[in-house]
């Protein structure tokens, strides 16, 4: 079973994010902040991160780079799902290594969940 | 000159032209009348001399003929007899005593040899002598014998051989037996002309015009020297006649009065017609005449004079006097005496002209007066005018320097000719420093991105004359050197003919708009981001409740609540769009090499089940390319493809047509969305892609709708080099195109 480290702050949205991914089967676990992410990843080491921008103590950003500074961890996909849209804040993340970049109000839990799906069986092959 | 002057000089002139002349008709007439009197007096004086001459002449031939006559010489030669010889030697001496003048007394015999002289030259062959030859000849034939003036053998004097015959009067036929001959002492000839004084001189000549003689030593040597044949007198002489006449002189060259008589009398028969004439220069003679001349001359011309000025002093009375008073009245009339009136004396035309002058003087006092009257009537016109311009000008100026905006106005050579108290604050300089000077000396307009000068917008309005407006972002840099940012726009003064004579600039100070705007652009980014949060909430659970066991109906609801979260979605992101071109920021595009056209393509799918709720046609042009791969922001192409099939599903009526499609040119691309929808009204067409902006007749149709659509497409085209218009007609449908320059990344 797959697991996947959700950061996300607000609980509402964590929650049907957390019921839409363990409908389809996977390992869920939910960081509430930027410091409580790092932590989260390390002891939890999940196949794949969901990660929002605006997070307390610790962006979102810095949440990234810091995983993919850190040789344990930088192989994790991380999935950047914020409500941030400027090209900017798109192209950074995508710089620093998220593999994909979802404004949330655009895109359907389903359509989430598959990219997830298309990203963790690249990785089985 | 003056008139009176002209006059008086003219009758000068006339005058001493009279003088003149009739001095010139009293001397000919004179004159004329003294030749012929001279000349009568001079042709008796020759014909007295000449007749004298003659008188002398015969004489000396009677002598001669006493001593051929004188019986000792007759008797002397017929005897031989050297007693008697002698005897009528001294008869001989004693005749050319008593007798003469002579220059020798000869006889000879009839062989011609000479028996008696009173030189002593006895028995002299006359052969060798021809003069006296010729006398012998002639005489021994009986005849009495005169010679013409020729020169002596003996003495080389001229001299006039006389001969007469010696004739036997005892024998019965009176046989010439000799001859005497005497030869004349020329000078006492001379003495005759001698009586003639100067300067009249008298000149004879013979037959031939030789000279021989004249009154004067010097016509002595002349004897028998000159011949004056060739001269003018001569020709009259050799006719016979007597005459008198003014020719040309014998002596120079100059004209004489001449009195010529042929000498006719005693001698005559003979033909020696010596000519005799007398000469007095004309300046001579006519001396007297002359002076007469002049004193008559100077009588007539000072009684012409007199009698002139006597004219002229009448004229002028009578003419010149009126034309003057006229003249003077004229002078004092246009001088300014417009009461002057002239006397009227006369009925001529003079007394015609001082009453026209009258007239002219009181129609001319009444165009003063109307004139006058119009004058001040037009000068109370303007100052009113002028007056109600003042108080316009007051006006303007009032309105110029409260309008709360900078204001500044440039001629055609683009100076600053007004600049009103609110551009004064803004700018920092004074109208003072301002005024007169090229605009660009004083106001320097920045771009705020580059700091490089932004005179687009005057050059446009000056030359294009279209109103402009300043680029967005412009600084104005004040007279302090700090930066201000300014809005403004320029617009065109054009006269009544169109043409530009200068431009007006209105431009404020948008500082605090700017402050309120940036305020307002992250307020709106916070907000939306904010809103984001609880619609992506609204869309997932709605997504988990449609996905759980419910009744029909409540899943119709829930898709209701997810509907109008999707257009809460779509309003919050048209909101963060214009938030972030309004901050400023360029839309910042992530180009990649896009193929457009599938992208145009996935577009109309998205979008068909909209359209074929209202039984609306999205069709594909045909024409369209395959395929194009253009340098585009995918992602914002797709907006602004989905905005414009959107709006026209909106706005199209059931069952129409969209037709969408593109043209490809060598370096555009141009994509067009047509639509027969109910169209842009025409007054509202130019605000069509101002942010907010919604035409009244698609409120009408659709109610909601941010009016930022069109907004945002705009701002991406034009972000990536493109442009975007429209063509509507209201209630017959609208096209809108695009257009993107062809470029690829490598």
């Amino acid at each position: 079973m797959k697991k996947i480290l959700i950061v996300e702050d607000d609980n509402i949205l964590s929650r049907a994010i957390n019921t839409a991914l363990t409908e389809e089967g996977y390992e869920t676990i939910i960081a509430i902040d930027g410091e409580d992410a790092l932590v989260k990843v390390k002891e939890f080491e999940p196949d794949l991160i969901l990660l929002d921008l605006i997070l307390p103590k610790k962006s979102g950003e810095e949440v990234l780079a810091e995983i993919m500074k850190d040789e344990k961890t930088k192989h994790i996909p991380v999935l950047v799902a914020t409500v941030k849209s400027e090209n900017e804040s798109i192209s950074r993340c995508v710089e620093l290594g998220a593999r994909g970049y979802f404004i949330k109000a655009h895109y359907t839990l389903d359509e989430i969940a598959d990219k997830i799906k298309q990203i963790l069986l690249g990785m089985g092959k | 000159m003056k008139l009176t002057n002209k006059i008086l000089l003219l009758f000068l002139v006339i005058s001493l032209l009279f003088a003149g002349s009739g001095s010139y008709f009293v001397f000919l007439n004179l004159r004329s009348a003294l030749e012929k009197e001279i000349g009568k007096q001079q042709l008796q004086i020759a014909k007295q001399i000449i007749e004298e001459i003659d008188i002398f002449l015969y004489e000396r031939l009677q002598n001669i003929k006493t001593i051929g006559q004188a019986p000792p010489i007759i008797e002397a030669i017929n005897s031989g007899d050297a007693k008697l010889i002698a005897k009528a030697k001294k008869k001989v001496n004693e005749f050319f005593n008593s007798t003469g003048p002579w220059n020798q007394l000869m006889a000879m015999d009839a062989q011609g040899k000479v028996f008696l002289c009173t030189l002593g030259t006895e028995n002299e062959d006359i052969t060798k002598n021809p003069g006296v030859f010729a006398a012998f000849q002639a005489a021994i034939k009986g005849q009495v014998y005169y010679s013409d003036l020729i020169i002596s053998y003996e003495t080389s004097w001229p001299t006039v051989i006389f001969a007469y015959p010696i004739r036997d009067v005892e024998a019965v036929d009176n046989s010439v037996i000799g001859v005497v001959v005497g030869e004349l002492a020329w000078p006492a000839v001379l003495e005759y002309l001698e009586k003639i004084q100067e300067p009249v001189t008298a000149h004879l000549f013979n037959r031939e015009g030789v000279a021989i003689g004249s009154n004067g030593e010097e016509g002595r040597e002349e004897i028998l020297k000159e011949n004056y044949s060739d001269q003018e007198f001569f020709q009259y002489s050799r006719n016979g006649e007597q005459y008198s006449k003014v020719i040309k002189s014998t002596e120079g060259n100059f004209k004489s009065l001449v009195a010529g008589v042929n000498e006719e009398g005693h001698l005559t028969y003979k033909g020696n017609n010596w000519i005799l004439i007398l000469e007095t220069p004309v300046s001579s003679a006519f001396a007297s005449v002359t002076i007469g001349a002049w004193k008559v001359g100077l009588f007539v011309a000072v009684l012409g004079i007199i009698i002139m000025l006597f004219l002229y002093f009448l004229i002028v009375r009578i003419f010149i006097n009126p034309v003057l008073e006229i003249s003077s009245a004229m002078k004092k009339r246009s001088g300014g005496d417009r009461d002057l009136r002239l006397k009227i004396k006369t009925k001529d035309e003079t007394g015609q002209m001082s009453e026209s002058f009258n007239q002219m003087a009181d129609k001319l006092n009444d165009f003063y007066h109307n004139l006058e009257e119009k004058v001040r009537a037009r000068t109370e016109e303007l100052n009113a005018k002028k007056d109600i311009l003042a108080e316009k000008k007051a006006q303007n100026d009032a309105i110029l320097a409260g309008i709360g905006d900078g204001v500044f106005v440039l001629d055609t050579n683009r100076r600053i000719i007004l600049f009103n108290p609110v551009a004064e604050k803004i700018s920092g300089f004074t109208a003072k420093e301002a005024m007169g000077k090229e605009y660009d000396k004083v106001l320097r307009f920045v771009f705020e991105k580059d700091g490089t000068i932004n005179d687009v917008f005057i050059k446009e309005a000056m030359i294009k004359g279209k109103i402009t407006q300043m680029a967005n972002h412009t600084l104005l840099v004040r007279k302090d050197g700090t930066n201000v940012p300014v809005a403004d726009s320029a617009a065109p003064i054009k006269d009544v003919s169109g043409k530009i004579f200068g431009c007006v600039v209105v431009f404020r100070d948008v500082t605090k708009e700017r402050e309120i705007d940036k305020m307002k652009t992250e307020f709106i980014s916070v907000a939306s981001h904010q809103l984001r949060t609880p619609l992506t909430g609204i869309k997932w659970f709605s997504e988990l409740l449609l996905k759980s066991k419910l009744n029909a109906t409540t899943k119709d609801y829930i898709r209701q609540i997810s509907i109008s979260n999707e257009r809460m979605v779509r309003l919050v992101d048209d909101l963060l769009n214009v938030s972030r071109i309004e901050a400023g920021k360029k839309f910042d595009i992530i180009l990649k090499n896009t193929d457009i056209v599938s992208l145009m393509k996935g577009v109309l799918k998205e979008q068909m089940p909209g359209a074929e709720k209202k039984h609306i046609a999205l069709v594909c042009d045909k024409d369209a390319p395959q395929e194009l791969t253009l340098t585009v922001d995918e992602l914002k192409m797709r907006q602004v493809f989905q905005n414009l099939i959107s709006n026209a599903i909106k706005y199209s009526k059931d069952k129409t047509e969209i037709m969408i499609g593109c043209d490809k040119k060598k370096d555009s691309i141009t994509f067009f969305v047509k639509d027969e929808g109910i169209g842009i009204p025409k007054h509202q067409q130019g605000q069509i892609f101002n942010k907010f902006f919604r035409a009244e007749n698609a409120l009408t149709v659709q109610t909601d709708g941010t009016g930022l659509g069109l907004y945002i497409v705009k701002s991406i085209v034009e972000a990536h080099g493109g442009k975007v218009w429209f063509e509507s007609i209201e209630n017959k449908g609208t096209t809108f195109f695009i257009s993107l320059p062809i470029k690829l990344i490598k």
